[in-house]
């Protein structure tokens, strides 16, 4: 699949794409990503009231002199961000035209990528019923080819167990970081306890939400006997006016839900079909400021 | 409804096709989606068995009803027009021939009481029509509601002697009424034989009166043939009769010859039952102008047969008068015909009182009357006037069809001259050369004539032998002559023709007695009441005839009924569907838009 995925044509778009990055960026210039994390840095971030147990090494005796009350410096720290990229190789990710996983691939290729170039640690699995594979985050840029490699090697194969996967990922990681998560969430047993779980191990979360252009708009029609990708399960409808307009309600509705529950648990969440081209989704995740912190 | 191709309804097959189709088709196509998740709660709606689900396919029903449709349009149906249903309608054939005459009660008077019966069970709107079946069949009454009307009509028919002919009956009564809603009702006694069975319609019912028991009342002797001869010498007549016993016995009968009211000769002749006997005699010549063979002391059932008549013609001579200036040919020919009395004169100052007129390039005074044959001439207020006299060169054609020309080669005959002018419209011409007519007949209540626009002085005819043929036949037209001495008569219900004086008073007394008056316009009269069997008299102021009407039907004058009974009918009398309206153009369109709506249904669910 990588011959595929990564032509000429692709890293191309890749270069433009870092370029467009750095013009879109805010914040500081290459080499270095800033964390909300708080620490000791040399750059100064903000002043804050002293509270017993602080160090007092960084107490400002001038403001002390002027206002007589005792603040403390407050210093950004600065640490190298781990992105963790977590694509969902599960069969229902062969679905569409062209089928998801390629895309999801290619996005991912694509923010690694960029990632990358950010001097960023940048790793990824693959998941299914669970992690199947990884590559392990890795800082350094001659990773990009590995990481092509890697995403040129997905096949798509087994069920989701997006929940199970997502906890035993939070838990097993020792550097949590961004996770990206690539993914048609398309699992019974639901999505937010594995999201939840990445949150509660202070993992950044963006999730996007691959979809193919022919779950949006399914061009079926009369009695059908649908096959369950994943599973094998079969239903039987008659696809008339009122099916259609049926499913479309239910897809409204889960895509409302993955948008409130991303909403109230601060997750950077995007819905793109196959038909959208990848970079226009990366410039609208740069244009978000995804990766300025 | 009627279909012009009933195979068309063939189509029909298609119906279970369909409901097979819908039955059997592969119910649901397999489709694989990446994932239930979102179509599990839509399934749960929206799926449902296909087969319990037949009566409310709307595809199905719409589909069904364009097969069936089209079906009939295919089969091309048409609705019956039911014209405005008019009255039913019944003719009664009523056989009035001599053998319903016979029985104690006559079975005539069986068959009106049978008609009454008839025409009082019917509803009030029925029509009915009266016809009589026996000899020359006729209309006593048209249709009619009227009942009493209907009821006097009946008891107008009396009955005749002669023998029934219900072939023209039939053929009367298909001619006036219409035979797919006109009911045929025979009232008859059945004594007709099935060679003289003509082939019945369907719409026809019997209703046998009389004589049913086949036993005495049926016996009946009868006199079945009387031919006269005049010997070649004149010394005798020879007389051929015929007798038969239509009984279920033997019986002897005595049978009389005589002339004049007097015995010539009698026999007894013994007859087998059902025999039929020929016998000659030779009757001694006299005078005698009256000829008769009958029964003597015979009863039986029908009178009427128990005599026949031979009247010896000529009489009366037939008076000609012949207005000519000179004409050897035409005095010879006419000379030379039997009882002809001629008269010639060279003008016409006043009509004289003759049978025919004969006018050889004469004038002729106005208001003539009569028979007149016009040779070369013109009447003042006749049919033809002559303008000018041209010479001819074309031939003569003539008319095939006219009893005129006959056995005369006109194309042969050479015309120098021709009289033209303008002839009447109601003038037939017979014969022409080119545009000109060269011989004509007219008729009016006032005029019989025959006309020439060509005088016998300018043609060959005379030297050919077309011309006594020619002659002779305009003179049997005009004045028929009988030969002299003659001896014949006439069936009943036949005309008979007689030589009048025109415009003179004439009485004709029936056998039975009645006097008939008539004053006839021209010198022949064609007298038709000849119902009786017997002599009828002939007077007038200027001469006195008598002729004969004799039954002489061996088959009539066998009472036992023979006739099967039918029971035809029409199936609607009321009003029969006479036309249908093609509908299958709705029905095509019908089904085209059932394939449209089935289409539209089909995209709207799918």
């Amino acid at each position: 699949m990588s011959a595929q995925l990564f032509d000429e044509e692709f890293l191309r778009k890749l270069e433009h794409l870092s370029l467009m990055a750095r013009r879109i960026r805010p914040g500081p210039s290459r080499g270095e990503n800033l964390t909300i994390s708080r620490g000791a840095s040399l750059e100064f971030a903000d002043y804050r009231l002293y509270q017993p147990g602080d160090d007092f090494r960084y107490l400002d005796w001038n403001l002390y002199r002027r206002l007589n009350r005792l603040f403390l410096k407050v210093f950004t720290a600065e640490e190298n961000l781990t992105v963790h990229i977590l694509i969902d190789t599960s069969r229902s990710m062969a679905f569409g035209s062209p089928a998801k996983l390629w895309y999801a691939a290619r996005l991912a290729a694509a923010l690694g990528y960029l990632a990358v170039n950010n001097l960023d640690r940048v790793g990824v699995s693959a998941f299914a019923q669970g992690i199947e594979h990884s590559l392990p985050p890795v800082r350094r840029t001659s990773h990009a080819s590995t990481l092509f490699d890697y995403l040129g090697s997905l096949e798509p194969g087994g069920r989701t167990d997006f929940n199970g996967t997502l906890r035993d990922y939070a838990m097993r990681t020792a550097r949590p970081g961004m996770a990206i998560l690539l993914t048609d969430l398309f699992d019974p047993a639901g999505y937010e306890e594995g999201l939840r779980a990445l949150l509660y191990r202070r993992f950044d979360v963006m999730l996007i939400h691959v979809m193919a252009e022919q779950e949006i708009t399914p061009r079926l029609h009369g009695p059908c006997r649908l096959v369950d990708g994943e599973t094998g399960e079969e239903t039987e409808l008659d696809l008339v006016a009122a099916a259609a307009s049926d499913y479309q309600q239910e897809l409204d509705r889960f895509f409302e839900e993955v948008e409130d529950f991303c909403l109230g648990n601060a997750i950077e969440y995007l819905r793109t079909t196959t038909q959208i081209p990848f970079e226009d989704v990366v410039l609208d995740y740069l244009r978000r400021g995804v990766f300025v912190h | 409804m009627t279909f012009q191709n009933p195979l068309g309804l063939l189509l029909l097959l298609t119906v279970p096709a369909i409901i097979a189709f819908h039955l059997f088709r592969s119910e649901r196509r397999r489709v694989e989606v990446s994932s239930l998740y979102l179509w599990r709660q839509v399934a749960d709606r929206h799926s449902r068995r296909v087969r319990p689900r037949l009566l409310s396919n709307v595809n199905l029903l719409l589909q069904l009803a364009a097969a069936i449709l089209a079906s009939l349009a295919a089969a091309q149906p048409h609705l019956p027009v039911r014209q405005a249903p008019s009255p039913p309608a019944v003719i009664l054939l009523i056989d009035d021939s001599a053998s319903m005459r016979a029985g104690d009660v006559p079975r005539l008077e069986v068959a009106r009481n049978r008609a009454r019966e008839i025409i009082g069970r019917a509803s009030g709107g029925t029509r009915f029509m009266l016809l009589t079946a026996g000899p020359r069949p006729r209309i006593v009454q048209t249709f009619t509601t009227d009942r009493t009307l209907l009821y006097e009509r009946l008891w107008e028919i009396s009955g005749t002697d002669g023998a029934a002919d219900l072939e023209q009956a039939l053929a009367l009564a298909g001619a006036v009424g219409d035979r797919a809603q006109t009911n045929l009702v025979l009232i008859t006694d059945g004594a007709i034989s099935a060679s003289r069975r003509p082939e019945f319609p369907t719409n026809l019912r019997t209703e046998l009166v009389g004589g049913q028991d086949g036993g005495s009342s049926a016996a009946n002797r009868a006199v079945t043939a009387f031919e006269l001869r005049v010997r070649p010498d004149g010394s005798a007549v020879e007389a051929l009769v015929g007798v038969a016993n239509h009984a279920s016995d033997p019986a002897e009968v005595r049978l009389r010859l005589s002339a004049d009211g007097i015995t010539v000769s009698e026999h007894r002749i013994g007859l087998d039952a059902g025999e039929e006997r020929l016998l000659t005699a030779v009757i001694p010549r006299t005078r005698a102008l009256v000829y008769a063979a009958e029964f003597v002391d015979n009863e039986d059932a029908l009178p009427a047969d128990d005599r026949a008549y031979a009247v010896a013609a000529g009489e009366r001579p037939v008076r000609v008068h012949l207005a000519t200036p000179g004409n050897h040919f035409l005095e010879s020919l006419l000379s030379v015909y039997p009882n002809v009395e001629l008269t010639v004169t060279d003008r016409v100052r006043q009509p004289l009182s003759s049978d025919l007129l004969i006018l050889d390039r004469v004038a002729a005074p106005s208001g003539l009357r009569g028979s007149v044959l016009a040779l070369g001439t013109s009447l003042p207020d006749g049919p033809f006037a002559a303008q000018q006299l041209i010479p001819v060169d074309r031939p003569a054609s003539g008319r095939v069809d006219s009893p005129l020309t006959g056995g005369v080669r006109l194309g042969e005959v050479r015309i120098t001259r021709i009289l033209i002018g303008d002839l009447h419209p109601r003038a037939t011409v017979v014969a022409a050369s080119g545009e000109h007519p060269l011989l004509y007949t007219y008729e009016d209540d006032r005029l019989s004539l025959v006309g020439t626009t060509f005088a016998l002085s300018d043609t060959d005819l005379t030297m050919r032998t077309g011309f006594p043929v020619l002659m002779h036949n305009i003179i049997e037209r005009l004045a028929p002559v009988a030969p002299a001495g003659e001896l014949g008569y006439a069936r009943p219900g036949s005309i008979v023709t007689l030589s009048v004086a025109p415009g003179e008073e004439l009485v004709i007394v029936t056998p039975d007695g009645t006097r008939l008056g008539y004053t006839p316009r021209t010198s022949r009269f064609e007298f038709s009441q000849t119902w009786q069997a017997g002599l009828y008299e002939v007077r007038s102021a200027s001469s006195r005839a008598r002729f004969a009407v004799n039954l002489l039907d061996s088959d009539e004058s066998n009472l036992v009924p023979r006739l099967e009974a039918v029971r035809g009918e029409v199936e609607s009398p009321a009003g029969a569907a006479t036309a249908g309206r093609p509908v299958w153009r709705w029905l095509a369109i019908a089904t085209l838009v059932l394939l449209a709506a089935d289409w539209l249904v089909w995209v709207r669910r799918y």
